[in-house]
């Protein structure tokens, strides 16, 4: 119990001190991970709707690979970007392998089929009749995607959560790409990992409470954006 | 004159099945036109494909006397021209006002010249008061009433109603069928509502078009069709009783059944009596068609099994076949 408040004690004096190699961490972390979310929100959310909108063959198949891939363990994931990325591996002369880039790359499979799968089931979610009855007032396709992302706007915006949630918070892949690198592919999990294994407790506990900190804030920020549109009288 | 909107050998199949198959319509500018028949009848797909919301799988939907275009830029500038509400109409998550300024926003119309036009709508409609109220938290004919407004701020060329009262309870179907019927009387806008009631189609439109089976059985103005039903299927989709006699079938008009002799009357063979609470229904047969007659609380009743009379008032003769 002692370590637990040393911890917490220890992670408010690093934050409030500035201590510019936790910066440095935490930037990286929210850098990377911010990266991958947007990247499987591009990607992501398109084939989302398609999947839960349209009708083509395929599609259940599809749906239910992205489905699964919702619970892709980041091991796995990091062990076949890290072939992937391998020096003599086919994506070798990219020369990626423990850069931050590779994390990246790992996140954003990771938070691709959370995103397009949560993605899927919001747009389902909506009234069937409801792109006709858009059509029947006069919209254009595009006025007709912007009109379903606005009705579907709260799950839509927890997907983003949970997509972010899911790769913020995992360590396998990072550790695996990039290699835990010290002021280059350090990240707060790979840390925190380090520290444990140094038996640094305090220092490790300081990093996870800095680390669900800043889930906790941006997680807060995307429930404002979702809830300020929702309070129904 | 040109009809605004014309079918010609219109086909729409569903997943191999032929759902409709409209030989020829032709709307009227300006006419009040009533679709009636049966659920399943293809009504709601003839209203889709009149709106150029369904290309169908053969034939020309014409507007003004033109091919419908293909290219999806051109076919939305007619589709401008047309509003549709839709049967349980989706209404978006946002106030009533937003949902009304909906097909303004479509075609670049905002801000003040958006208020100008839908605040004489609101209050046309009585919706005034729920202005900024959130389209969730409105009563079933509240959302309907959001729905028409939505549609009639666009002064659209042609409007297309599909079941415009379905979802509703007795007390709002009557207070908006009673708004809606008076606005329609006004309005020089052309109409085409999908109905399966009746007396909805009766008091919203001037001509009817009866559907059945994804086929046209009848088209004409309203006083023709239900002064002399021209077959047995608008007879009967209208109330009509239709009774075989003597090789020859007449169709008696609602009401026009009374237990009791007359000019024109029928032996019934009394199957069964039914107690309304405000009366008695008896069910029985003439020949092959059954039919039933209410009689008031109070009046001598037979009993099944009993062979009684029936007068038919008002009956007019089918054409054969």
């Amino acid at each position: 119990m002692d370590l637990v408040v040393e911890g917490v004690r220890r992670a408010f004096a690093l934050l409030l001190r500035g201590d510019p190699e936790v910066l440095e961490i935490m930037w990286l972390s929210l850098r990377v991970s911010g990266l991958a979310t947007l990247l499987s929100i591009v990607l992501g959310m398109p084939l989302g709707m398609a999947l839960g909108l349209r009708r083509f063959p395929g599609r259940t198949v599809l749906l239910g690979i992205i489905n699964s891939g919702m619970g892709l363990p980041p091991v796995v994931v990091g062990l076949v970007v890290s072939l992937a990325l391998w020096r003599t591996g086919p994506l070798g002369v990219l020369d990626l392998l423990y850069t931050p880039a590779a994390i990246v790359v790992a996140q954003f499979i990771l938070a691709l089929p959370v995103v397009a799968g949560l993605t899927a089931a919001a747009v389902q979610q909506l009234d069937p009749k409801l792109p006709l009855q858009l059509a029947g007032l006069g919209a254009s396709r595009l006025q007709r995607l912007i009109w379903m992302v606005r009705e579907a706007r709260l799950p839509l915006l927890a997907a983003v959560m949970a997509g972010f949630g899911a790769v913020i918070s995992e360590v396998g892949a990072s550790m695996m790409v990039g290699g835990n690198i010290l002021h280059y592919t350090r990240v707060l999990t790979t840390a925190t990992v380090l520290e444990v294994g140094k038996g640094n407790f305090d220092v490790a506990i300081a990093l996870s409470v800095i680390l669900l900190g800043l889930t906790f804030c941006l997680t807060m920020a995307i429930t404002l954006v979702q809830q300020r549109g929702s309070a129904s009288r | 004159m040109t009809p605004i909107l014309a079918l010609r050998d219109v086909t729409v199949e569903r997943v191999g099945r032929r759902v409709l198959e409209a030989e020829s319509l032709a709307i009227e500018e300006g006419a009040h036109v009533a679709v009636v028949g049966p659920n399943g009848a293809g009504k709601s797909t003839l209203l889709r494909v009149l709106g150029l919301l369904e290309r169908p799988a053969g034939g020309t939907v014409l507007v003004r006397g033109r091919p419908a275009p293909a290219r999806p830029r051109e076919a939305l500038r007619l589709r401008r021209r047309i509003a549709m509400v839709l049967q349980a109409p989706p209404l978006c998550d946002t106030t009533v006002r937003a949902n009304v300024a909906l097909g303004l926003g479509f075609r670049g119309i905002r801000g003040r010249e958006a208020d100008r036009r839908i605040r004489p709508w609101l209050a046309r409609l009585g919706i005034e008061h729920l202005a900024e109220r959130r389209a969730r938290a409105l009563s079933g004919g509240e959302e309907q009433r959001v729905a028409l407004a939505r549609a009639f701020v666009l002064e659209p060329e042609v409007l297309l109603l599909d079941e415009p009262f379905a979802a509703l309870d007795a007390p709002s179907r009557d207070s908006l069928l009673g708004d809606l019927e008076a606005i329609l009387r006004e309005l020089r806008t052309t109409v085409v509502t999908v109905t399966h009631d009746p007396d909805e189609a009766a008091r919203l439109a001037d001509d009817l078009v009866v559907l059945v089976g994804g086929r046209i059985r009848a088209a004409g103005p309203k006083r023709d069709l239900l002064r002399h039903p021209p077959n047995r299927e608008t007879a009967e989709l209208f109330g009509f009783t239709v009774l075989a006699c003597g090789g020859r079938r007449v169709a008696v008009p609602p009401g026009g059944l009374a237990l009791g002799d007359g000019p024109v009357t029928f032996a019934m063979r009394v199957e069964r009596v039914v107690d309304l609470g405000y009366g008695r229904r008896v069910i029985g047969r003439v020949g092959e068609s059954r039919l039933a007659v209410d009689v008031p609380n109070g009046d001598e009743v037979p009993a099944a099994g009993d062979r009684v009379s029936v007068a038919a008032a008002g009956a007019v003769e089918l054409p054969a076949g």
